[in-house]
Order: C-alpha cells, then sequence, then structure tokens
C-alpha cells in the first residue's frame, strides 16, 4: 500500500516537485533568517568572548550593554585590587577613534587599550607579528579582516603606518578577531597609548578586568566588589547575556528578522498545502477505487501522511543544506571583502525549522485528507 | 458574460475570499515596508533639511554623509570667505556627545546616560538655528549654558513630563540649561538634539584638535550656486605632491540639495536597509503570488465544466480570457484597496503613537498597484490556460 502511495506521489511530477520546492525554500528562508540573527546576536558581544583570561568585569553600575561605556575614574582599579577574594586587577579600554590614513581617506575604529605590564586581554591568535612587538613604541595590532576592509587584495603585512587623533600608530600584528556587530576595524594597544588615540573626557577607564583567587567563587567575589566600591561587577558570560539582552528588548532586529521568518513560513505552507491539495484532489478518483476496493479510512490517512512525510523530509534536507552553503558562500564572500559575516547555525535551528516543516506537512496532509475522507466511493463510478 | 464570470467568482465563498486575502496580503506588507523604507530613508536627510539657511555644504573632500564629518581647521572658514560669490560663511559643528541627567547624584544606579546630537551654531549669526520655537526665544541661547532641545528629545528624556525650560543636565562635566524647545525633523539615529552656540557646543563633545565640522555658505544674489562650489574648491585644492599631477581636492563643496542626495546614496549604497527591505517586499510578492495564484488556479480547475459549457455553447477562447482576467481584476482592485488601505492605516496609528518612520508618497501606491497587476495577470494566465486547451466536449462525458 505504501508503495502505491509513493508511485503515486512520483507520477505527477511537476507537483511533487512543487511540494518539495514549497517546504525546501521555506525551510531554506527560516534557517538562514535565524541562523543570520543568532549571528548578528552572538556579534554583539564578541569582545567580551575574545577576552579570555578575566573572570570578572567590573564596570559603572549604568552600563547596559558593552557599547554603553560611563568610563570610571582611574582609582577604580585600586578599589577593586583592594577587595578580598580577587587574586588581580587591570585596566581595559574600548573606546572608538577617528584613523586617518596617508591617502587623506578615514576610518572609524574600535580600540582596545589592554594593560601595559600583563597584556591582559590581547587577542588570542595572532597572524603575523608577536605580542611582545605591542611594546614597541606606537605598536597596534589589527584584526584581519579589518585590514582586508582597509587594504583589499594585499597580502597581510605589518609596517603600515596611520595617524589616530594626531598621533602615528604603526601595525606590528595582524589578529584573528571573532566577527564584531558594528564591522569596524579592530586595533589592539597599550592601554596608556589607547586613551591617547581616542578623543578625551576627563575619565578614561573603560572596565576593570579582575580574577578571582583560587578557590574563592566568582559569584561572591562580584557581590563583594560591589558592596565595597559601588561598581557593578558580573562574569563574562552574564555580560555576554546583559548585552545580547539589551539588543533583544531595545532594538527591533527580533521584530525585523521575526517577520521574514514567518513569512517563510507562510510562504512554505501556502506552497506546499495548496499543491498538495491540488494533487490529492487529481488523485481523488484512485482514492476512491481504492476505497471502493474496500481499503479503511486508517490505511488512506496512512498513505496521505506517508506522502506527506517524503516530500516534507525531502523537502528539509535540500532546504537545510541549500541554506548552510548560502550562509558558508555568503560568508566567505564577505570575509574576502573584509566584512564581519553574520551567521551561526545553532543547534536549535535546525530543529526549528524541522519542526515547522513537520507543522507545514502535517497542516496540508490534513485539508487533503478532508476531501478524501469525505468521498464517497461510489462517485468515482459515476 | 462579464456578470457571469462575477457570479462565478463570488459563487465560491472560500475561495473567492482565498484570493482576495492572498493579494490583501501581498499589497498590505509591500506599501507598509516600502513606506517604512522611504519614511526612515528620508530621517537620515533631516538635519540638512532642516538646516535651511545654507545654499551651500564645505566640507573635507572625504566626507561622504552628515553623520560622519572629518574636522576642519578654524582657518578654513576665511578661506571659504575668501572666494567670490560667496555672500557669508558661517561655522557649523555637529557631533555626538553624552549627557547626562542629574538624578539622584549620590546614587549612581539612578544616573541616567544617554547618547545626544549636539549642533553648534554660529555664535554671532546663529545660522542653521530651529526654524520652529515651541517654547523660548532664540535670543536666549546667548546666555550661560544655554541649550535647546528638539520636542521629541524633550519627551524621551522626561517622559509624561509638560515641557518646561529651565532644566540642567550635564555633557562632558559641563552644565548646560534647557532655555527652549523646538521642533525638529525625526532623525535616523532617533537621539535628542541640542542645538547651541559653536565654542559651547565643542566643550560638550571630547574633543581631538580639529572641531570644525563643516562650513555653511550663503550665495551672493544672482550668482550660480554650482558655480560658487566650483569655484570654492578650485580656489581651496591643494598643491600636487608630484609636478605635474592635477591639483588635490582641499575642500569639498555640494550644494544643499547634492548634500541631501549625498547622504542618501550613501545609506542606499553602504549600509543594507534598502536590501533588508527589498527582501521582505519580494517575499510579500511571492506569497501574494502563491497563494493568490494558486487559489484562483484551483478555483478555475473546479469551474472547468463552467467553462466547458460556455464553450460548447460557442462562447470564443477571447471572451473566456476576458472573463477571467475580469475575475482577476475584480479580486485584484479589491485586495489591493484593502492592503494599501490597511497599511495606510497602520501608518497613521503608528506614526500617532511612536517615533515610526513611515511615508507613503503616490510612487509606493502606483508600486504596489504595479505589483498587483503582475500578480493577477500571472495567476490569470496559468488558469487561463486550462480553459484554453480544454475540449468542450469533455464536460459532456
Amino acid at each position: 500500500m505504501s508503495w502505491i502511495a509513493l508511485k503515486m506521489l512520483t507520477g505527477n511530477r511537476a507537483k511533487y516537485y512543487a511540494i518539495i520546492f514549497g517546504i525546501s525554500f521555506a525551510v531554506m528562508l527560516m534557517a538562514e533568517q535565524s541562523a543570520i540573527f543568532t549571528g548578528l546576536m552572538r556579534n554583539t558581544t564578541s569582545q567580551i568572548r575574545d577576552i579570555l583570561g578575566a573572570d570578572i568585569w567590573v564596570m559603572d553600575p549604568s552600563v547596559q550593554f558593552i557599547d554603553d561605556i560611563t568610563p570610571l575614574s582611574n582609582n577604580a582599579v585600586y578599589r577593586v585590587r583592594g577587595v578580598p577574594g580577587v587574586a588581580w586587577a587591570v585596566r581595559f579600554y574600548d573606546g572608538k577613534a577617528r584613523a586617518q590614513f596617508p591617502e587623506g581617506n578615514f576610518k572609524q575604529f574600535i580600540v582596545l587599550g589592554i594593560d601595559d605590564q600583563t597584556l591582559v586581554g590581547a587577542p588570542r591568535k595572532l597572524l603575523l607579528g608577536s605580542l611582545a612587538d605591542l611594546r614597541r613604541p606606537d605598536g597596534v595590532v589589527l584584526d584581519e579582516s579589518g585590514f582586508r576592509y582597509l587594504f583589499p587584495g594585499q597580502p597581510l603585512q605589518t609596517g603600515k603606518v596611520f595617524e589616530m587623533n594626531d598621533r602615528r600608530a604603526e601595525i606590528v600584528g595582524i589578529c584573528g578577531a571573532s566577527p564584531t556587530f558594528q564591522t569596524f576595524p579592530i586595533v589592539y594597544t597599550t592601554y596608556s597609548r589607547a586613551v591617547r588615540f581616542a578623543a578625551q573626557e576627563r575619565r578614561s577607564l573603560s572596565f576593570v578586568l579582575a580574577k578571582v583567587e583560587e578557590g574563592a567563587s566568582p559569584e561572591e567575589v562580584c557581590n563583594r566588589i560591589e558592596e565595597q566600591t559601588g561598581l557593578m561587577a558580573m562574569s563574562p558570560g552574564d555580560f555576554a547575556w546583559k548585552t545580547i539582552e539589551y539588543y533583544l528588548i531595545q532594538t527591533g532586529i527580533p521584530v525585523n528578522f521575526g517577520i521574514t521568518v514567518l513569512l517563510g513560513f507562510l510562504i512554505g505552507a501556502a506552497i506546499a498545502g495548496q499543491t498538495f491539495y491540488l494533487f490529492t484532489l487529481d488523485n481523488l478518483k484512485q482514492f476512491g477505487a481504492l476505497k471502493a476496493m474496500g481499503v479503511a479510512n486508517g490505511r488512506i490517512v496512512g498513505m496521505v501522511l506517508l506522502q506527506g512525510l517524503v516530500v516534507g523530509v525531502l523537502g528539509y534536507m535540500i532546504g537545510l543544506g541549500m541554506g548552510a552553503a548560502f550562509m558558508e558562500l555568503v560568508g566567505l564572500q564577505m570575509r574576502s571583502r573584509g566584512l564581519p559575516p553574520a551567521n551561526f547555525m545553532a543547534w536549535p535551528i535546525p530543529l526549528g525549522t524541522g519542526l515547522a516543516a513537520a507543522l507545514i506537512v502535517f497542516c496540508s496532509a490534513m485539508i487533503s485528507l478532508r476531501r478524501v475522507l469525505a468521498l464517497e466511493p461510489a462517485a468515482v463510478f459515476r | 458574460m462579464t456578470w457571469i464570470a462575477i457570479k462565478m467568482l463570488t459563487g465560491d465563498r472560500a475561495k473567492y475570499l482565498g484570493i482576495v486575502a492572498g493579494i490583501t496580503f501581498a499589497s498590505l506588507l509591500i506599501a507598509q515596508q516600502a513606506s517604512i523604507a522611504i519614511g526612515l530613508l528620508l530621517r537620515t536627510t533631516a538635519h540638512i533639511q532642516d538646516i535651511a539657511d545654507a545654499d551651500i555644504w564645505v566640507m573635507d573632500p572625504n566626507v561622504q554623509f552628515i553623520d560622519e564629518f572629518k574636522p576642519l581647521t578654524e582657518s578654513t572658514l576665511y578661506r571659504v570667505q575668501g572666494v567670490p560669490g560667496v555672500a557669508w560663511a558661517v561655522r557649523i559643528y555637529k557631533g555626538q556627545g553624552r549627557l547626562k541627567l542629574a538624578v539622584g547624584q549620590l546614587d549612581k544606579k539612578k544616573a541616567k546616560y544617554q547618547q545626544s546630537v549636539v549642533l553648534g551654531l554660529d555664535d554671532a549669526t546663529m545660522t542653521g538655528a530651529p526654524q520652529k520655537l515651541i517654547l523660548g526665544n532664540l535670543a536666549d541661547l546667548r546666555k550661560p549654558d544655554a541649550v535647546i532641545i528638539d520636542e521629541s528629545g524633550y519627551h524621551y528624556l522626561w517622559p509624561n513630563e509638560p515641557l518646561a525650560v529651565g532644566r540642567e543636565l550635564e555633557m562632558n562635566d559641563h552644565r548646560a540649561v534647557i532655555v527652549g524647545i523646538c521642533k525638529a525633523s525625526e532623525t535616523f539615529q532617533t537621539f535628542p538634539i541640542f542645538y547651541c552656540r559653536y565654542h559651547q557646543a565643542i566643550r560638550y563633545v571630547p574633543q581631538e584638535r580639529r572641531v570644525l565640522s563643516a562650513i555653511l555658505v550663503g550665495v551672493q544674489e544672482g550668482a550660480d550656486k554650482q558655480e560658487v562650489c566650483q569655484r570654492i574648491m578650485e580656489q581651496t585644492a591643494l598643491k600636487p605632491l608630484k609636478a605635474g599631477d592635477p591639483p588635490r581636492p582641499g575642500l569639498k563643496a555640494l550644494t544643499h540639495e547634492q548634500f541631501v542626495e549625498s547622504t542618501l546614496m550613501y545609506f542606499v549604497r553602504r549600509t543594507g536597509i534598502v536590501i533588508n527591505f527589498a527582501i521582505t517586499i519580494s517575499l510579500g510578492f511571492i506569497v501574494g503570488c502563491a497563494v493568490a495564484g494558486q487559489t484562483f488556479y484551483t478555483f478555475t480547475l473546479e469551474n472547468l465544466p463552467q467553462f466547458g459549457s460556455l464553450k460548447a455553447m460557442g462562447a470564443s477562447n477571447a471572451r473566456i480570457v476576458g472573463m477571467v482576467l475580469t475575475q482577476g481584476l475584480m479580486a485584484g482592485l479589491i485586495g489591493y484597496g484593502l492592503g494599501v488601505g490597511g497599511a495606510a492605516l497602520f501608518g497613521q496609528l503608528m506614526t500617532a503613537s511612536s517615533r515610526l518612520a513611515f511615508l507613503m508618497p503616490w510612487q509606493v501606491l502606483a508600486g504596489t498597484a504595479a505589483a498587483v497587476a503582475v500578480i493577477v495577470v500571472l495567476s490569470s494566465l496559468v488558469s487561463v490556460y486550462k480553459v484554453l486547451v480544454l475540449e468542450p466536449a469533455v464536460v459532456f462525458r
């Protein structure tokens, strides 16, 4: 019986393809849009994730997310060091500066200033140069996509010179950095140099990075820092989630992607559902004949569901594969142009789109079944 | 015959509604998204539109749009003033600062920080000042620490409070007193806007060595704006690096309209706004085609016997095509009306209650109509094919 159902399905090529197309289009759109959305949200926290070694970030209590910085006074780092349970604490600067190139063009940069002595917060992966070169006068480390954006078509190299806030900066290293949300190039340099590269207010200290003593619990130390200094302290994970929450609640990004995902679902449901319905309509005669031969309604339901399952699984796999391939291609394209790609297919995405595809198939099958079940077997012989 | 077509269409309620719903959905989505995109894009030029006094904007040659100025040296002003055809030239500063509201000075958790746009107007002439003051007086800007804030910025900072002058806030450790409230065009970034004197503005934002954002120029009566722009660029050009090369550009002079266009084009080309909306619009179009087209096709399929009888009775093919098109046209018109009306209603409601960008010029209506027409024609064509190849005799079997 199952074999007849499959034969029936593949017999009408055009409709068979149309149903699969509808489902795969929906799956592709949903998977791709959700992955871009997840990637964008993940990119907002890339600066937090890229800094290893610190257990606690200390900041002004009014900070809402990583790019919303209220500078602290310079003595905050000493106050944090004095809290019991803190093994060490260092300065960290995060700001923006305008870089000026010899040709006259200019570009906004993200400037990260890491502690002069310990270089805590330094980039993890250096593609060119060494971290020790940061101690050379005017030395900065530029991220790879920034280099590709600024000097398209040129091989990675050190030694290029530009100007920030009237100060000379020389690229002494190229590092790999996670793609950022704002797409600006990132330069790493020492704290004391970074504050000269950016236009200054009275205060310049963005964050204090702290390490917990062995054996102490990070939450407890955070609480102690907050009590003792009046600053806000949290773990990198909590800070990343705080940042993501800010973007989720305060920006229109989720709504925007939500609309497109929903549209993808609707298109899939409309195309697949209607074509499936038409297909069943065309095959009413066959179903009627089967019923007349004594096939039970349960059996017929099974046949229609099997047909739905086959097109659903095929469409789902094709769609998911196409979505992933499309994102890989776009990602490569963007990387070569020095733009940070935003895509991250977390495991809930394939699962969610799978459920959505199942829902589409199930609904289409239900609509079609209604016609088949209500059918009078005798009708086909008239 | 037309009457039969309409009777046929409205006879099958479910399908009729399905077709109309598909087209309504498509035109609603297309019109609404296009209007939001246009509204958003036009907001990017709000500051230029508001500074209507200036005929010409002079800036660094690498500046592409209003939100990213590269500062000029102060002496640039005098060089521009010396160009023939320039009636007057004044400084303007535009920058972004962070303001601090003095709520709970002692309790830091209650301190409120907010990014804001600071516009510095020429101290002597106040060129570029807000056109419509709701409260206060332009002359009050000469008071110490005086700033004028725009109305929506005021409501954002102090929600549900009546408009009043005299409030104080802090920018870059400097005091600012609100002496007036003005109407300003809604901007893309929706930050509060502060107008103040040039020399005060540059203290409100942390500065690099150079601060002058741009120069506003008025041309002499009778002079051609375009020509004056050319002359400014020629006269301020730099010597080439190598002998024999053409001179390097020193400044860029754009007329008001050119600067608006340049800013718009920057956002169109360099940001994903247009692509983003285009995707949603084309998805709306596809949904419309899919739903309306397929429902229409099913509908025609079910009415094949009727069309067959008509053909058997001698109705010509052209007549049948006309009937199908009439059905499509009717569903299309109703769906279009409902969709565009819905989009306009949405826009009215949203702009009344929030700061959503929404602008529906007639081009949006025309474009949506064209898209609906394409949907209708496509769906009709698919259906008509089945009818045309139909053997009239089939229905009598």
